[in-house]
């Protein structure tokens, strides 16, 4: 295990330094997958053969002198609710039709192997996004693998628990509410969620056409911002795409974090009876050790917290019911429960409760831009909590509690999720960095020196670190 | 208002169901007669006085983008 790299950049030096190969690194990781598959369960397709041709094209390219750049030849993994020319993307669901994903790649794949990546396959997640995995819709279940009896994470849990046990050095995930980012909190990794608009959505199936992002999910900031550099730019084929020039995303990784303005508001995103007081500390402490670094803490005001959450979740459920209204009709018992019974909550609100949430979508935006007005980045907790077990577990109890991620995806802002702690019983503990519009560069410089001054990224679970894997 | 009286919440929950013409398992039916008065609360919520003067943020693009 230990010869093999676990992030994107040291495995770009590896492949261009000529140690390593990209088949060599394609197979230890595929071997990896399918040795996983009855524990982890991360993947729903993996697709070998396209791999190891792909991995194939790129060792000849670089012995060629060809180099696409720092993602050719490293292994990703898609969720599989986007499009891939070589596999059916399922959504996880017996409901989608085959027939959606009979196509090209989707944009942002497309995207990814015109730079060289290798797809390994097509990653596990919550049915459509959505709900709570279960197991009557006969896929496998992904489990976290710093603990199998504990979930990754959701919705993106298969990109989560890939990366986190090594099976991938980058993939994909979809994020509505937090669908990125938790995953990443919950399994140890980092996870962005780009500005709404910054990367194409074309390919992907919808949850909510107004809060859906793809985003980079991988074990450091830097590595999501190789990520980004690529899948980032204005796609004509999909509407909410936004024609805003692409920055270099690595020219603010300079590890340092002096001067840098930190907002921070307590009364919302520390002081909720909901967080757990290893979450809260944990993020409080990651906080001190980035003012050490120079960083200033601003406390700024954040006073419509409350109905951010219940606007992005009525907007959610709205627009995930018009997507799924004629199968609610016409079968819905071929819906996983979880799932069916969260889309269900969309039939009960009306029109006029659709258009006041769009109206606190623009109030909360005003919000975060006086917050965001003196200080460069927001930080706050990922998640309430490290991550529950599947048994006991209420889906429902999410409903009744405040969101620290949905928050996001109602304003557009970038927020980036990054692994700054551990519980007692050795789960990871997430902080979220969200910036201005567009400034995904000041998000990754913030995760970037919070990881060089840290090394929390670096711990890998046990199952990882024992070489049973392979 | 939100109706408390477990015979209005029915008799809401089971227009809902009808105008949607959603076919739902007696599982389900159970959770969304529970959930309709926190589903309400939710909706009510978003009434805040603040928005007196905002506009949605849905923007319409007349002119293709592409």
């Amino acid at each position: 295990m230990a010869a093999y790299p676990s992030t994107i950049a040291e495995a770009g030096a590896a492949l261009r330094s000529g140690r390593l190969s990209a088949v060599a690194l394609t197979q230890e990781l595929l071997g990896r997958a399918k040795a996983t598959q009855d524990s982890i369960a991360a993947f729903i397709t993996i697709t070998e053969e396209s791999a190891l041709t792909a991995a194939q094209v790129a060792d000849t390219e670089l012995r060629n002198g060809t180099d696409r750049g720092p993602l050719h030849g490293i292994p990703l993994g898609i969720k599989d609710i986007i499009a891939t020319s070589d596999a059916p993307t399922t959504a996880n669901s017996r409901v989608l039709d085959p027939a959606w994903g009979n196509r090209a790649d989707a944009t942002v794949v497309r995207k990814l192997r015109q730079a060289g990546a290798v797809v390994l396959g097509k990653l596990g997640l919550h049915e459509f996004a959505i709900g709570w995995p279960d197991p009557s819709t006969g896929f496998r279940i992904p489990k976290n693998p710093w603990d199998l009896a504990r979930t990754p994470g959701g919705s993106s849990s298969g990109t989560g628990a890939a990366i986190a046990a090594g099976l991938v050095l980058g993939g994909l995930g979809t994020d509505t509410g937090g669908s990125i980012r938790g995953p990443a909190a919950h399994c140890g990794i980092s996870g962005l969620k780009p500005t709404f608009g910054r990367v194409s959505k074309e390919g992907c199936v919808p949850l909510g056409f107004n809060l859906d992002n793809i985003g980079p999910m991988a074990r450091t900031a830097r590595d999501c911002a190789l990520l980004l550099q690529v899948l980032a730019g204005f796609d004509p084929l999909d509407p909410c795409s936004v024609r805003e020039p692409v920055p270099d995303m690595l020219a603010t990784l300079d590890g340092s974090v002096a001067g840098v303005r930190i907002g921070l508001n307590k009364a919302y995103f520390f002081d909720a009876p909901e967080l757990n007081a290893e979450v809260r500390q944990a993020v409080l402490s990651a906080i001190d050790c980035l003012t050490a670094a120079g960083a200033n803490v601003i406390d700024v005001p954040f006073p419509h917290g409350a109905v951010a959450c219940d606007a992005q979740r009525v907007i959610m459920f709205s627009e995930a019911y018009a997507y799924h209204e004629r199968d609610l009709q016409e079968r819905s018992d071929q819906y996983g429960k979880y799932t069916r019974q969260q889309i269900q909550q969309g039939a009960f609100f009306t029109a006029t409760d659709y258009v006041q949430a769009q109206r606190v979508r623009s109030l909360i935006k005003e919000d975060a831009q006086r917050a965001l007005a003196n200080v460069d980045v927001l930080i706050t907790p990922t998640m309430l909590t490290f991550a529950p077990t599947f048994e006991g577990y209420d889906p429902d109890v999410l409903r009744r509690q405040p969101t620290f991620t949905g928050i996001w995806n109602l304003t557009g802002l970038p927020a980036m999720s990054v692994c700054c702690g551990f519980s007692e019983v050795g789960m990871p503990i997430g902080m979220q960095i969200v910036g201005r519009p567009f400034d995904e560069p000041t998000v990754l410089r913030v995760g970037d020196a919070y990881q060089q001054l840290t090394d929390w990224h670096t711990r890998l679970p046990e199952l990882a670190r024992a070489g049973q894997l392979a | 208002m939100t109706p408390v009286d477990p015979a209005d919440i029915k008799a809401a929950v089971d227009a809902v169901l009808a105008r949607a013409a959603l076919p739902v398992t007696p599982e389900d039916y159970v959770r969304l007669l529970s959930l309709y008065p926190a589903l309400q609360a939710q909706a009510a919520a978003l009434r805040v006085p603040e928005l007196r003067d905002l506009e949605p943020a849905v923007i319409y693009p007349a002119r293709s983008t592409g």
